[in-house]
């Protein structure tokens, strides 16, 4: 049958089997719960579970997005249509299958317009779901240029207009708690969102030729979930200094759980090794695709046709280091993390390590992640 | 919404004889927080096409003393900025002044600096070149359209109007330019209790420079051009006054305004002006001056300064051989059968596509190239040159090892010259330099050779001669060319840098904003599209939506096919070819590529060709179009889906001929109705030329065609259907969200 089916991948371990097992079933439609799209887990999380479906829909072709026929079809559509996993599953498909009725594209997209419609005035109470706030900017809508993230169409905001942003989104996420939030944090976020958005918009809207995409989608997940160490230690635990970065964490907050705020910014390009060097990821030998990849991290190392350009990433990462934090970088074959603990200034800004010690297989997009650990003062 | 104005100017430092370039940004009123003043250095930064020698920040007070404190103590931000104008550890911009706006003395004085001056900075130099950025960069030089000129109030008849109103588009423009002149006035401004003007165009820009003054409470009185001068006097009290004329091209007015009407002549400023004179100009636009009428033309006669509508209908200009670029028929005949990769392709060793690539390594393996080498490095090259730059492609290095050959064969010596590779060019292997040659196979508008440029400004000695070679030039159009000539040409002494290049032909634009991306943009908007058409069922209106759209995304290195999916080609007898191919060539062999290059280097030529009557450019006075004759006399299918592409919207916007629109509607009727024929190979292409706008016709044309042709085609899906639907829209956004 020419259906792949798969369960609830919830931790990053589950959805890095899930994408292994979609690349080797490159073409088939795909079925799966749709809790698994339309639940919010963690910024961390739930941008990993939205590259592994835009991982499946770029092989896709003409294959479709399938649900159990016990699904009320209305209701699959409203949750696919009210989360950026969702919304961006279905734009890059051709269409989603409810048992076995066949719901176009265009009629799938319909469901995401109050949520679009909304994101785009910023009405965060509207989309504010689970302490989680998602933006998404999906290729051809009119709210392509969504405005809390742009001034004018191709221009990302500023600095300062994204701390704006980040001050309104954390207020809300974190009702009643505001204190916590530190300015320096606040500043650094704003240095995140510009660099990081920034950068989806220079590169992931075209492939490596440079050809542009006509279907692609770029976007953030906030959230300020706890990370329950019962359920996810295992994905910390994949290099020594990430173990010891999420245990150290984790005895300071106290409890199993670990505080903290989630960034995650993803895209449906061809991620960073791919566009640097303009082959696709096939032709790139493992090795030297993790050394393009730290490479493009790099001062000064850029695709961009610019002056000056090739000092965003650095930047974030100066910031990050600053309020030590933790980001992590999935594209291609490889997930690498840098981690700079608290009080410890020993850690180079480019000094990455791999995720894990597992095989990856070959994701489309990026996804960049920075959790930033909620200290109690 | 930007709060500077950012430029890039040139100038020798008098200490050190060296040339250097400042980034000079001017911040208009408002507060400014720390990020958003690194996000505007940034920005400005990225705008240039080389990193500049020094930034000069140019602000308020009250201003300047919050941006100078950010830079002091916002250290991540700062070091973000150095390290971006820092390249192989050698920081380019090695000092960042503030100036600050004096309001007792009415200009710039430093502030702060911060680190040991380099550069001799002298302000009003920088602030006059940023004048004539806005000059250039903005519609304030109008020419008359070809066989016309323009009669001025003053009786003076030329091809000049200039419209000083539209020197300052934004408020930080004006910030600028209010300033410059109450700079140029100096501290009389000061005392001023009535501002005489000439036109109430120029108000904003006079009250804006007021409002440099501290506590004026000058009035301004305009005379409206000569209509009132006459009647104009200075104050007869004593009372202090001043004169702002807003333009000359004769000098004329204020010469009346001091004979006739008894004004100082150190009262009179006038802001633009093409010739110096006696009396103060705020910009002298003296690149303009030689530009002259014959005498024989029509007169259009200016009173004020409003006198922008367009009331002719567009004039037509059909493509000759006249158009024919002087250098086409030798890049066709040596790069023309393979030399030139698909449309849109990515070189290897580039960051971007270019729409139009040319193979470089068929350029050194050309012998005609090879004999033009050898005795351009007999007669032209210096003796001195004992190191080569070479881009960091491949073609540009084997270039370079032919001048390493050919250099040691003429001097006779044993050693070679050594080569550097662009990305190795440092400091330590330059810095003993006698002479330096630069050499890139091609060159569009010539990124790459000015960035070595820049780079040797940095690392080779200051008197070591430089010579540019580019092989083949295919800049956008001749004016970059020319600027990029004298930009690698320009240096600190009386002499030019050697420069030389083989080919050059202009090909349009090739940036980013394509038909290509257009109508991929296109692509993109459809799975949100909601449109529904009396008379067509949904599914079928869906379907050929869906269809058009793989059709786009199947053609973003050609072009759209024909009916029945073959792809658009050449027959043989085309006149731009010439003679440049043999006689066995068969014309719908060649690459699509080359077929597009001929017609967009044509069009280029045609837009840039000196003579008026058959120049394809419009003017603010004149629309000038595409002759829709054009696609019948150049009829094979791909050479009209190349016109479609490579011309400017403009240049097939029928809309405002009710003639030209007529003629296009019937000629769009017969394509569309014959798209399953020869005739209508390329309906696609002009449909979707429609469906983006490209192709404009009158309203109630284009309803003739629509009509005339969907309900032939309403009963299956097709791509065709698919972008007349969207056409059928009416421009309306028809995409749910």
């Amino acid at each position: 049958m020419n259906l792949l089916k798969i369960s609830d991948p919830r931790t990053l371990i589950d959805i890095e089997k899930a994408i292994s097992k979609i690349c080797e079933n490159k073409g088939k439609s795909l079925q799966l719960p749709i809790e698994s799209i339309s639940k919010r887990r963690g910024a961390i999380h739930d941008a990993a579970r939205l590259q592994m479906l835009v991982t499946w829909a770029r092989y896709a072709g003409e294959a479709q997005l399938n649900f159990h026929q016990n699904n009320n079809i209305e209701n699959v559509l409203k949750e696919l249509g009210d989360y950026s996993t969702g919304i961006a599953a279905v734009r890059l498909t051709k269409g989603v299958m409810i048992g076995d009725i066949l719901k176009t594209r265009r009629e799938a997209l319909s469901f995401a317009v109050k949520k679009m419609q909304e994101t785009d005035n910023e009405n965060l109470d509207a989309i504010i779901s689970g302490r989680t706030i998602d933006i998404i900017c999906v290729s051809g809508s009119q709210v392509q240029f969504i405005r809390p993230l742009f001034s004018a169409k191709n221009k990302v905001k500023d600095d300062f207009e994204m701390q704006g942003l980040i001050n309104r989104i954390t207020k809300r996420i974190n009702q009643g708690d505001q204190e916590t939030i530190p300015d320096i944090l606040i500043r650094s976020l704003g240095v995140f969102m510009h660099e990081l958005f920034l950068n989806t918009q220079e590169h992931a809207t075209s492939d490596y030729k440079r050809e542009p995409y006509s279907d692609h989608v770029e976007g953030m997940f906030v959230s300020w979930i706890q990370i329950d160490d019962a359920i996810y230690s295992a994905d910390f635990k994949g290099h020594n200094r990430l173990a010891k970065f999420w245990s150290e964490e984790l005895s300071n907050s106290g409890d199993k759980k670990l505080r903290c705020l989630q960034i995650s910014f993803f895209d449906s390009g061809s991620g960073f090794a791919s566009r640097a060097i303009g082959k696709p990821i096939e032709d790139i030998d493992l090795k030297k695709e993790r050394e393009i990849l730290i490479n493009c991290l790099n001062k000064n190392t850029t695709s961009k046709n610019q002056v000056g350009a090739g000092n965003g990433l650095p930047r974030v990462l100066k910031e990050l280091k600053d309020i030590s934090g933790m980001i992590r970088i999935r594209s291609g074959r490889h997930a690498i993390f840098n981690a700079f603990p608290l009080k410890d200034e020993s850690i180079d800004l480019l000094d990455f390590q791999d995720w894990s010690q597992d095989k990856l297989a070959c994701v489309a997009g990026a996804v960049i992640s920075i959790l930033i650990p909620l200290r109690r003062a | 919404m930007s709060r500077i104005f950012s430029f890039n100017a040139q100038r020798t430092c008098e200490k050190t004889n060296i040339i250097f370039d400042a980034l000079c940004i001017s911040y208009d009123k408002g507060t400014v927080e720390s990020s958003q003043f690194f996000s505007d250095l940034t920005n400005a930064i990225k705008d240039l096409q080389t990193l500049p020698d020094c930034l000069i920040i140019m602000a308020d007070k009250s201003i300047i003393n919050n941006l100078y404190n950010f830079w002091e103590t916002d250290s991540n931000n700062r070091d973000a900025i150095k390290n971006r104008s820092t390249k192989g550890g050698y920081q380019f911009v090695k000092n960042y002044y503030f100036y600050e706006w004096d309001i007792n003395k009415l200009n710039y004085k430093l502030f702060k600096t911060d680190s040991k001056n380099t550069y001799n900075i002298v302000i009003d130099d920088f602030i006059e070149e940023g004048l004539k950025t806005l000059v250039s960069k903005n519609p304030v030089i109008q020419f008359a359209p070809s066989g016309h000129a323009f009669k001025h109030p003053s009786g003076n008849v030329n091809k000049l109007f200039i419209q000083t109103r539209e020197i300052a588009i934004n408020e930080p423009e004006l910030c600028f330019v209010a300033k410059a002149i109450a700079s140029n006035i100096g501290v009389l401004f000061k005392e001023v209790e009535v501002v005489f003007i000439d036109t109430m165009g120029i108000y904003h820009i006079v009250k804006k420079a007021l409002n440099a003054v501290e506590n004026t409470t000058a009035r301004i009185k305009s005379f409206h051009s000569y209509i009132e001068l006459k009647n104009t006097y200075p104050p007869s009290n004593n009372s202090n006054y001043f004169c702002i004329i807003s333009a000359s091209t004769s000098g004329n007015m204020a010469k009346e305004l001091i004979e006739q009407q008894k004004f100082e002549s150190s009262k009179i400023l006038t802001l633009i002006d093409i010739s110096k004179r006696t009396e103060k100009i705020l910009i002298v636009a003296d690149e303009y001056n030689n530009i002259s009428e014959n005498g024989d033309e029509t007169e259009i006669e200016l009173v004020g300064e409003h006198f922008t509508s367009r009331a002719k209908p567009p004039k037509a200009v059909t493509l000759s051989h006249a158009h024919a670029p002087k250098a086409l028929e030798a890049i066709l005949k040596y790069f023309g059968k393979d030399g030139f990769e698909s449309l849109n392709s990515k070189p290897e060793e580039s960051k971007e596509s270019k729409l139009v690539c040319l193979n470089s390594s068929k350029i050194w393996e050309n012998a005609d190239f090879k004999k033009w080498l050898s005795e351009e490095l007999t007669w032209s090259f210096s003796f001195a040159i004992d190191h080569i730059i070479h881009t960091n492609d491949l073609a540009s290095k084997n270039i370079a090892i032919l001048v390493q050959k050919e250099i040691k064969k003429i001097t006779k010596k044993r050693k070679n010259i050594p080569l550097i590779a662009q990305s190795e060019l440092n400091s330590d292997n330059i810095k003993n330099a006698k002479g330096v040659l630069a050499v890139t196979a091609v060159a569009g508008d010539g990124s790459e050779i000015r960035t070595i440029s820049r780079d040797l400004r940095e690392y080779a000695p200051l008197n070591a001669p430089r010579h540019f070679l580019i092989a083949v030039g295919l800049p956008q159009t001749n004016s970059k060319w020319l600027r990029l000539k004298q930009f690698l040409e320009k240096n600190h002494t009386k002499r030019n840098y050697g420069f030389s290049n083989w080919l050059m032909l202009p090909i349009g634009y090739d940036g980013k904003d394509t038909t290509w991306s257009e109508l991929i943009e296109l692509a993109s908007e459809m799975p949100h599209f909601q449109e529904s058409v009396k008379g067509i069922s949904q599914n079928i209106v869906n379907d050929s939506l869906e269809s058009a759209k793989k059709f786009i995304g199947k053609s973003y290195y050609s072009f759209l096919p024909k009916n029945n999916d073959e792809k658009l080609a050449l027959t043989n007898g085309y006149v731009f070819f010439g003679n440049a191919f043999d006689k066995d060539t068969k014309y719908g062999e060649l690459p699509d590529s080359t077929v597009y290059l001929s017609i967009t280097s044509v069009l280029q030529s045609a837009r840039e060709i000196k003579d008026k009557n058959i120049c394809l450019a419009s003017t603010g006075y004149e629309t000038v179009v595409l002759d829709p004759e054009c696609f019948s006399r150049f009829d094979d299918n791909i050479l009209q889906a190349c016109l479609l592409r490579a011309c400017h919207k403009s240049e097939l916007d029928y809309s405002a001929s009710p003639h030209l629109s007529g003629l296009m509607r019937e000629f769009l009727i017969k394509v569309f109705n014959r798209h399953a024929y020869k005739y209508g190979d390329t309906a696609l292409e002009f449909a979707a030329a429609l469906a983006i706008g490209k192709l404009k016709l009158k309203k109630e044309d284009l309803k003739l065609v629509l009509d005339k042709t969907i309900d032939s085609l309403k009963n299956e899906a097709s791509a065709l259907l698919g972008f007349l639907i969207i056409v059928h829209s009416d421009n309306k956004d028809i995409r749910l969200y």
